[in-house]
């Protein structure tokens, strides 16, 4: 599957490298998603989100934010909170992918407008199984306005 | 009869003069008597004299009669001679004789005459007059003379009866005057008889009032003599008469029964003995005047009329009488011998009283004394009137300048302390009521004043009792609690906020362990698969076995991190207690840990849950690890037997879990509910060790507690009770 016409179809805010690798290398198992954008932190994340370099369509291209949370610099939950401040961001899927099981990050990742959380699996076979069947649903089935004509 | 003598023991003689002051009619009987007799004296002195003059008037009378018949008689024979003398004259007669004038015949009536005038010179001159012209006559008719014989009787014969009728008429007056004499006398004979009478009549009277008197005087004196005697014997006033010799009182004269029951003695003992027998025997003698002693000496030798003492005397039984002794000596007045009377009146039920009065007057002053309080009574007019050792010590005055000054001078704030015992005069009481107490030597004394009024025995309020406490080392102490007080608050405030910070820390720290360690445990067992999945063919078994190892312990790691921040979780979160229905919730748990067994035969049998109190999400925790280890530890069981049981008992509810499992030794019970602390290896149970710990947390947040008993092999019983009201947690949730 080419990748001409969507630079941009999937972010991964993820500042571990090998949680990052991992991640990749699950969605790439499914052979759906190819075209995924790994950063690094919250305030690289915002930069390519918001930056004006950005052409909207690039950011209509868009179908997905995989947005972890302890990030150096910017943490997750403040990106998230700028992403649904942001119009052109305000709609946008972001799914929490986080280590966290404190109910109080649940709680406020809803409040600020997550779409989904997903609690890494320690065990790496669950981990992959998790994440491949999160890219399949969100780049596949998942529809967001503007997608239907 | 009046006794005068009675009160006053010290006026003696209390006979004398018993019969002095008797009322009388008169105070002088005899002023009557006298009178009467004066007025007999004085009627028969004139009585005697009316008789004297009527007898000289008798006499007169008779010789009066006399000198008339005298006259008559010379008349008579005047005529007589006359006649004759004429008759011889005519010769009648011859008779020489017969002529012989008998001068014998006249001159005896003349001598008488005379005789009878010889105290009157008017009479003889008329009698002298009378015998010359007789003379004359009688010579006339003898015819010696030569008048004619009718010449010289004539003026004879008028003479005659000139002195005749003069005699007559004086006779005559006499008479009447004797008459009225005599009448005189019979009116004054008459009065004299009549005062006669009188003075018979009141003599008679005073001499039968004067019996009566002695008869009534009689009858007193025996009267007074019985009443004595009565009262000598039935007094209970125990007497005793001595008689006072030169040597002093001798044995006794007279006692009364009184006497001798109060010496438990008989009469005749004590008269024997005296009175001084029986005294008790003194100590020996105080030193320094002995002012009782003295006055008995003065008693004994009559220069004090009376003594009252209080002395002991021994009875014959040997016990010990106190008396109330009033002794005085009487001087019979007669004789001029003297008696020494005592009267002894039994006071010893009274000294006994007095001695336990005395002894508890003095254990309340006691009392009052060794308080370490200052006390005082203060009169109504804020004088102070008594004070203890305690105020002495505290004001450092003596008693003799504290009593009679005004209580309030002895505060630095005098007003406030006039206010307070007026309070106290208003209100009854004050209490606590501070004041600074002022010593000597200018040191100052914190304390609480306590006061009440107090009352004389008719209940009127005489005064105020107040007691101060030293409050100086309670005022140090409580400066010191409130120095201590405000550090331990700020000790608090810094542990709190320690403690909040650490909270914060830890929160953080739990964060930092959920995220941050799970990500390399992750990436081990990550990228052991990976090597797996993408050189699994270049590994031998052996190779891909310690791989495996490699994810087995990467997978435990992560179990164990899980369960320690469940523990930390479960551990802080905040109570919600409301009540729990604990049978539906364990059957629940159970349900959900058997369907996780597949075909596993386990046998729970189920007692009555009773409901508790208690915070649901924890207590599911409980049962859940409770029911878990149940089911793990009967694994090796072919059928597992475990029990579930509940009752209340008291104040609390007990439920236990049984199992027929691998049970533990009791040994090791003391590391069942510490947290990572296992007693069984982890290739024969897994777990993290954390599931009890949590248990036994949840249970003691509840104010529950847990206990286990176990025998290897042969099953485990936990037991855990809740109280049925779960306190309230007063501190912050543990961290």
């Amino acid at each position: 599957m080419t990748e001409i016409n969507s630079p941009l179809q999937l972010l991964l805010v993820e500042d571990n490298p090998a949680d990052a690798e991992l991640t990749i290398d699950a969605l790439r198992s499914t052979k759906l998603v190819n075209n995924v954008t790994w950063v690094r932190d919250g305030a690289e994340a915002l930069a390519v989100l918001h930056s004006d370099l950005q052409e909207p369509d690039q950011v209509r291209q868009l179908k997905l934010v995989l947005l972890d949370l302890r990030l150096p610099r910017l943490d997750g939950l403040e990106v998230l909170r700028r992403i649904r401040a942001e119009e052109r961001t305000r709609q946008l899927p972001v799914v929490v992918l986080t280590s966290s099981r404190e109910e109080s990050d649940l709680v406020r990742a809803y409040d600020l407008g997550a779409n989904s959380y997903l609690v890494k699996p320690v065990e790496s076979e669950a981990f992959m199984k998790a994440v491949a069947e999160l890219g399949l649903y969100w780049m596949l089935l998942n529809k967001v306005p503007g997608e239907i004509r | 009869m009046q006794h005068t003598q009675r009160a006053n023991p010290r006026a003696p003689g209390s006979d004398t003069g018993t019969t002095a002051a008797r009322a009388r009619p008169f105070s002088n009987p005899l002023l009557p008597l006298a009178a009467a007799g004066s007025f007999a004296i004085g009627s028969l002195g004139l009585n005697w004299q009316q008789n004297q003059a009527t007898l000289s008037l008798a006499r007169i009378l008779i010789r009066s009669q006399a000198t008339v018949t005298a006259l008559v008689a010379v008349e008579a024979e005047v005529l007589r001679g006359t006649l004759q003398a004429s008759l011889l004259r005519q010769g009648r007669s011859s008779t020489a004789s017969s002529l012989g004038f008998s001068t014998a015949l006249t001159d005896r009536p003349l001598a008488e005459l005379e005789q009878l005038s010889a105290d009157n010179p008017t009479e003889r001159i008329q009698v002298a007059r009378l015998r010359s012209q007789l003379a004359a006559h009688r010579r006339s008719r003898t015819g010696f003379s030569d008048r004619p014989m009718q010449a010289t009787l004539a003026p004879l014969l008028a003479q005659l009866r000139q002195m005749n009728g003069a005699e007559r008429q004086q006779l005559a007056q006499r008479t009447v005057t004797l008459e009225r004499l005599q009448r005189r006398l019979r009116l004054l004979e008459a009065t004299s008889g009549l005062a006669i009478l009188v003075l018979l009549g009141i003599a008679a009277w005073l001499l039968l009032r004067e019996r009566e008197v002695i008869a009534a005087t009689q009858g007193a004196l025996v009267l007074s003599e019985e009443r004595f005697h009565y009262l000598f014997e039935n007094t209970s006033v125990g007497i005793a008469i001595t008689r006072l010799g030169p040597g002093g009182a001798g044995p006794a004269l007279q006692v009364n029964g009184a006497l001798a029951d109060l010496l438990g003695t008989s009469r005749a003992d004590l008269e024997e003995q005296g009175l001084p027998a029986f005294l008790q025997a003194e100590g020996p003698p105080a030193k320094g005047p002995q002012p009782e002693a003295e006055a008995r000496t003065a008693l004994l030798e009559g220069t004090l009329p009376a003594l009252r003492q209080t002395r002991a005397y021994r009875q014959a039984s040997g016990d010990t009488v106190w008396v109330d002794e009033t002794s005085f000596v009487r001087t019979e007045a007669s004789t001029q011998t003297k008696e020494l009377f005592s009267l002894l009146v039994n006071i010893t039920q009274l000294k006994s009283e007095e001695h336990s009065l005395l002894e508890k007057v003095a254990y309340t002053r006691s009392l009052i004394e060794t308080s370490l309080d200052p006390m005082a009574t203060i009169s109504t007019q804020g004088k102070i009137e008594d004070v203890n050792e305690a105020t002495v010590q505290a004001t450092g005055l003596p008693r003799t300048l504290l009593v009679g000054r005004d209580f309030a001078e002895f505060f630095t704030e005098p007003e406030r302390a006039k206010a307070s015992y007026q309070k106290v005069f208003t209100e009854g009481v004050v209490r606590d009521y501070p004041l600074t107490l002022r010593h000597l030597s200018g040191t100052l004394m914190p304390v609480l004043y306590n006061a009440s009024t107090y009352r004389d025995v008719r209940g009127q309020v005489i005064g105020v009792f107040a007691a101060a406490r030293d409050v100086t080392q309670i005022r140090r102490m409580e400066e010191q609690l409130r120095s201590l007080n405000a550090g331990l608050e700020q000790k608090v405030q810094d542990r709190t906020t320690e403690l909040s910070l650490a909270n914060q820390e830890l929160e953080s720290f739990a964060y930092s362990i959920s995220h941050d360690l799970r990500a390399p445990l992750r990436a081990i067992d990550g990228f052991s698969l990976k090597l797996v999945r993408g050189y699994g063919d270049q590994l031998d078994q052996e190779g891909r076995r310690l791989l495996q190892v490699v994810r087995d312990n990467a997978l435990r790691m992560g179990q164990l991190i899980d369960d320690l921040l469940r523990f930390s979780r479960l551990g802080r979160r905040a109570l919600e207690c409301t009540p729990v229905e604990m049978e539906v919730l364990a059957r629940g748990v159970a349900a959900d840990l058997l369907d996780l067994e597949g075909d596993r035969r386990i046998d729970v049998s189920w007692g009555a849950l009773p409901p508790a109190q208690g915070d649901p999400a924890l207590l599911r925790e409980v049962w859940l690890n409770l029911l878990a280890n149940a089911i793990k530890f009967t694994r090796q069981r072919p059928v597992a037997h475990i029990t579930v049981g509940g009752a209340v008992e008291g104040d609390e509810v007990r439920y236990w879990v049984q199992d027929d499992g691998a049970g533990f030794d009791m040994a090791y019970a003391d590391k069942l509910f510490g947290v990572f602390q296992r007693l069984h290896r982890q290739d024969e149970f897994e777990g993290s060790g954390v599931g009890l710990a949590l248990v036994q947390r949840i249970l003691h947040r509840h104010g529950g507690h847990i206990e286990g008993e176990g025998h290897p092999d042969r099953g485990a019983t936990f037991r855990f009770s809740l109280p049925l009201t779960v306190p309230p947690e007063s501190a912050a949730p543990p961290p």
